[in-house]
């Protein structure tokens, strides 16, 4: 209900916050949206010593969208992406996740690098992340490590940062501008819900109408946001038709492992990953500027 | 660095009245509100920071004030129900609309509704029924079904709007134009 007794740092500067992560490690938490810790911390599941509060450092928030990369930073938060016009025209697949996550309260607060960092496999940041590609970047006070996006998401809740660092920047690959789709589809029981499964869907076209890249991520399917590559691969120098986004569901269908619980059985949210990853992926191509498949009978 | 026993000053100011007081870093947001300047239109309705009964306006946006710890609010400002009508008691017209779409039964979430019917209206003073869904979609209610809400922040969309075209009649009336 309330959360434990937790010594209360609020550092001006980065290098402060830095040094006190140092100094704590696994004793101190960051505070930046509060969306995830502090609700946590009511639940006593996170029960720091210190509590290092981010807000009142000035200049965390960068949000940045140029020719290769969409770039935020450790402040930036959920509703200034959202209503940020360049995103949404650029890489609709971002937009629309943060359209479907949670609610307008959690989104004033809460942050991009705080979403990742909590890795959730049902959120919706993971599974666009992986879609899209890039790196994060991770400072200390030794320095900065970049970490893949690839590789950030470890395991159940867990991400790659370690105690001691902060996100720093969390950059996103853009596709080329021309020929290109995204899209991010979420099945959820109430609005806002974190996903039963979601599909983050991107995919570049090349002058043939050939699939020249694609990245999918799937959220609800695991211990960690899922990246498709089996999917992606059996896109990638094709002619995107029926069958192939078939068989591209079958090949998600087959790499999942869901778990069983109260956002429903393990089986249901293999086959929904299918038709969500289908229904995207569709969306996606027609964004490309291709028509889409022939409509067959969806399951 | 403040430890856990130590009670941080702070200087908030609530509905336009500055308020100097201190909170433990533990102590949430609604906690300070309710408990320590009696301001209990802010509600509590859960541990997880779902249900938005607590919702209160901080810094111009919609928040849960549960998931705020009250010593992130020093030097700021925040905005409760209690904020909402005239200090001679002119209701606001949300809650004028509220009143008379019945969009209350027991009245817990309804302080949480108005503030985050406040904010989408400041946000998106003419919203159609899909966006008023989404301005509440954090705000959960147990009795009514949503339907009164809902026609309730149309209804003062309305009204307000209505408002200031009056307004602004009368400003040009009164230049003479």
């Amino acid at each position: 209900m309330r959360p434990n007794a937790f010594g209360y740092a609020r550092p001006d500067r980065v290098e402060e916050a830095l040094a006190l992560l140092a100094e704590h490690g696994e004793d101190a938490k960051p505070l930046a949206g509060g969306q995830s810790l502090v609700p946590l911390m009511k639940l006593r599941v996170v029960y720091p010593y210190v509590v290092v509060d981010l807000n009142r450092i000035a200049g965390l928030d960068e949000l940045t969208l140029d020719d290769e990369w969409l770039s935020v930073g450790a402040l930036t938060r959920h509703v200034a992406v959202q209503r940020h016009p360049g995103v949404r025209a650029a890489l609709p697949l971002v937009a629309e996740a943060v359209d479907d996550l949670a609610d307008i309260q959690v989104r004033n607060l809460g942050t991009v690098a705080g979403s990742a960092a909590e890795a959730d496999p049902s959120g919706d940041w993971g599974p666009v992340m992986l879609a899209l590609g890039g790196e994060v970047v991770c400072r200390s006070t030794t320095g900065r490590r970049v970490v893949p996006i690839d590789g950030f998401f470890v395991d159940y809740l867990t991400s790659d940062i370690l105690p001691t660092e902060l996100i720093e920047t969390v950059r996103l690959r853009r596709p080329p501008a021309a020929r290109s789709g995204s899209a991010y589809l979420k099945l959820e029981r109430r609005v806002g819900d974190f996903a039963v499964v979601s599909a983050a869907v991107s995919i570049s076209l090349d002058a043939d109408g050939r699939c020249a890249d694609a990245g999918v991520g799937i959220g609800g399917v695991g211990l960690t946001p899922f990246k498709a590559t089996a999917a992606e691969a059996r896109l990638r120098g094709a002619v995107v038709d029926a069958d192939v986004l078939d068989e591209a569901a079958a090949l998600i269908r087959d790499a999942v492992a869901p778990l069983d619980d109260g956002r429903g059985p393990a089986w249901y949210k293999r086959d929904m990953a299918g038709v969500f990853f289908r229904r995207a992926a569709e969306r996606a191509l027609a964004r490309a500027g291709t028509s889409s498949p022939p409509e067959e009978e969806r399951p | 660095m403040w430890s856990a026993d130590d009670r941080v000053p702070m200087r908030v100011t609530v509905n336009g009245t500055v308020y100097d007081t201190a909170a433990t870093p533990r102590t949430l947001l609604v906690h300070l509100l309710r408990e320590d300047l009696d301001l209990t239109g802010p509600h509590v309705g859960c541990v997880v920071g779902r249900c938005g009964a607590c919702t209160v306006i901080w810094e111009g946006k919609v928040v849960k004030s549960c998931m705020v710890l009250a010593v992130q609010a020093d030097g700021t400002e925040v905005e409760t129900v209690e904020g909402l009508a005239d200090p001679d008691g002119t209701l606001h017209p949300l809650q004028e609309s509220f009143w008379a779409n019945d969009a209350a039964e027991c009245g817990y979430c309804t302080p949480g509704m108005l503030m985050a019917a406040c904010g989408l209206l400041r946000e998106n003073p003419a919203p159609d029924d899909a966006a008023i869904r989404r301005g509440i979609s954090g705000n959960l209610c147990r009795c009514t079904g949503y339907v009164n809400i809902v026609k309730a922040i149309a209804d003062a969309a309305v009204a307000m709007a209505d408002a200031e075209a009056d307004d602004a009649v009368v400003a040009a009336t009164a230049k003479g134009e």
